[in-house]
């Protein structure tokens, strides 16, 4: 009996707290948006952070509900001198003035009546999930930079802005490679006669900074405002098919249709006139960030050894198929067991 | 008679500028703005374009033709041209400059470029220009922008004279904040046009001119005092163009300030003034507008 083991994923992508799955996903691309924007509701007493579409009179966009593309044209190259890093490294930037093709992304306390809440309110990076780091700043007339967060020393209550009740600022958000991230907020007002802040929830807005790697694409079409693990994550099977994302990923299959398509199978090789055993599985070419790895062994639970005799790469347009052949022949077993292992290499 | 503890206060003189100067000082058709996030606005309706000063911070937003507004450059906006040749397109470096900031100070006015009004397809590449055409002034003018790695980007200086080639192209749509640098203190009024291709028609068109008035104040001016033959004597330098009123109080911290008289206008000379009715003991102060 031969049999089929498709084991190991790594999930880089998690996300934790309000997450919630909406069918809607906005993408600001070159809009002026308040990523950030704080807003007040009277009738349940909470205060949250919304994306507020300024290109489109304001459209309230809830977190979960959009994502800002930073484009490869939001890609610099640092001069010498800046704190941002060495000289010659990239940093991709979402600047504070128009950019042509760039979003425009702004932190505002504008829907925040002046005289209801103290003055100023306060907005702090809390968390971030990423391939790389987070820093917001702004540059000076001089030239001056005014660090306002920065994830590389860590995140603490430093990791701040305070734009004043009513008004609306514009900062550089760097980034320090490409990578979808999750930058987690939460903003602190004072309503006015009261001696406490009131908090919004922990709430994070998400990032597509160009190119994304390979599996972030997979992620970002096939949920692209979505940051619950139990969905997204490389482990996950939204789709309860058995099949984890990472596999689908690695078959070239659709995760939401439950279908147990592209499976390895097992068939027979002749080389010279000696049958093998042999795995036969379909990958997709656009997984460039995963390992496939066969192992053949006498037990299912065997270690076994690595499977590196390919039969056959067999094209099928957007998937091909691989023939790799066992390296004990069939007539030298009374029983063999394969596996295949992907795993999804990191950043 | 002796007067005693008399102060200076310069500082406060910025502050208080926006709190209820803005309408006292300047003529009834013109309203002096300090302060908040303000945008020149650039709009085109039925027609006509539609040049403004536009008020974000308002509620509701107030909107104003650019001659009825005096646009002030508070003492905060005083700084040097630091060193190297980066900012040399503003001055030698050490000189002063004046500066309203593309990031907002609270205590200046925060000066944008808004062409929000401008639909999506309305011109030609979805572009307007904004021309400046003369400026008149006791110095020089340059609108400018730092990028995030701080690289200045000039969009205007009258340093080498105005000419047709002084306009900077904005998009249609878009609100931005710049630096509007001065090199020395007093009124400058600067006349601009806007100009575009309609893509309907293909019609070029431009706007009628519109003259921004902005008054540069200078640093805070030290308020000396002394006795003179008729009581005490207050004395300061003055901007031209620059108006100057005296307060007083009676303590430090608490009660209103009381005018003394009325605004003086700054001629480039020193200013001075014996206040009447002085009392044993008080506290003065310049406002600046």
């Amino acid at each position: 009996m031969i049999k089929i083991l498709g084991l190991l994923a790594a999930a880089h992508l998690t996300c934790v707290g309000i997450c919630r799955l909406h069918a809607q996903c906005h993408l600001f691309t070159e809009e002026h948006v308040d990523v950030l924007a704080a807003v007040w509701n009277d009738d349940t007493q909470t205060l949250s952070l919304v994306a507020s579409d300024d290109t489109h009179g304001g459209i309230l966009y809830a977190s979960n509900q959009c994502v800002v593309v930073a484009s490869e044209g939001a890609q610099f190259t640092l001069p010498g001198g800046t704190p941002f890093g060495n000289e010659g490294d990239p940093i991709w930037i979402l600047p504070q003035s128009p950019y042509p093709g760039l979003p425009y992304v702004g932190i505002s306390a504008e829907r925040l009546t002046p005289g209801t809440f103290n003055d100023p309110i306060s907005i702090r990076l809390t968390r971030i999930e990423g391939p790389g780091h987070f820093i917001l700043w702004q540059s000076s007339s001089f030239g001056i930079f005014d660090i306002k967060m920065d994830s590389r020393d860590g995140i603490d209550a430093n990791d701040q802005v305070t734009p004043a009740v009513g008004g609306h600022e514009h900062h550089n958000w760097g980034f320090t490679t490409n990578g979808v991230y999750r930058l987690y907020f939460q903003a602190a007002a004072m309503r006015a006669g009261q001696s406490t802040n009131t908090l919004s929830p922990e709430t994070p807005f998400t990032f597509h900074v160009l190119p994304l790697r390979p599996f972030e694409h997979w992620v970002a079409t096939n949920w692209p405002c979505v940051c619950a693990t139990n969905i997204i994550a490389a482990g996950a099977d939204p789709d309860a098919d058995g099949l984890i994302n990472i596999m689908e990923y690695a078959f070239g299959n659709n995760p939401h249709q439950t279908l147990l398509s592209n499976l390895p199978n097992v068939t027979f090789v002749s080389v010279n006139g000696t049958n093998y055993g042999a795995l036969r599985y379909v990958r997709s070419p656009d997984a460039t960030d995963l390992a496939f790895e066969v192992r053949g062994s006498d037990s299912p639970g065997g270690a076994g050894e690595p499977l590196t005799n390919i039969a056959s790469v067999i094209s099928n347009g957007t998937t091909e198929t691989v023939t790799l052949r066992d390296s004990t022949p069939q007539a030298a077993a009374t029983k063999r067991f394969f596996q295949l292992r992907v795993q999804l290499n990191p950043p | 008679m002796t007067k005693s503890l008399l102060s200076t206060m310069p500082a406060p003189a910025a502050i208080c500028l926006a709190a209820f100067l803005g309408a006292a000082l300047q003529a009834p058709s013109q309203v002096a703005l300090s302060r908040g996030h303000t945008d020149f606005g650039i709009g085109y309706e039925d027609g006509n374009w539609h040049l403004h000063i536009g008020r974000h911070q308002d509620l509701p937003p107030a909107e104003y033709a650019p001659d009825e507004v005096v646009l002030l450059v508070g003492p905060a906006a005083g700084t040097l041209i630091p060193p190297g040749q980066a900012f040399g397109f503003l001055g030698e470096p050490g000189a002063p400059a004046y500066i309203l900031p593309q990031v907002e100070n609270p205590a200046l006015l925060f000066l944008g470029l808004d062409t929000e009004e401008l639909p999506a397809g309305m011109f030609t590449n979805n572009q307007v220009r904004l021309t400046l055409k003369s400026i008149a002034g006791p110095g020089h003018f340059a609108l400018y922008e730092v990028s995030a790695l701080g690289f200045p980007a000039v969009l205007l200086n009258s340093r080498d004279g105005v000419s047709p080639a002084d306009g900077v192209v904005l998009a249609t749509g878009e609100h931005r904040h710049v630096n509007w640098a001065f090199s020395a203190p007093g009124i400058y009024e600067l006349v601009f046009d806007a100009s575009g291709t309609l893509a309907a028609t293909g019609q070029f068109t431009t706007s009628e001119p519109a003259t921004c008035t902005l008054k540069v104040l200078g640093e805070a001016p030290k308020l000396h005092l002394s006795s003179g033959p008729t009581g005490l004597l207050l004395k300061w330098p003055s901007v031209l163009g620059v108006n100057y009123i005296v307060q007083h109080r009676e303590d430090m911290t608490r009660g209103d300030w009381i005018n003394h008289g009325d605004p003086l206008h700054g001629t480039g000379s020193e200013l001075s003034i014996t206040p009447a009715n002085a009392q044993q003991s008080g506290f003065f102060r310049l406002l600046l507008e």
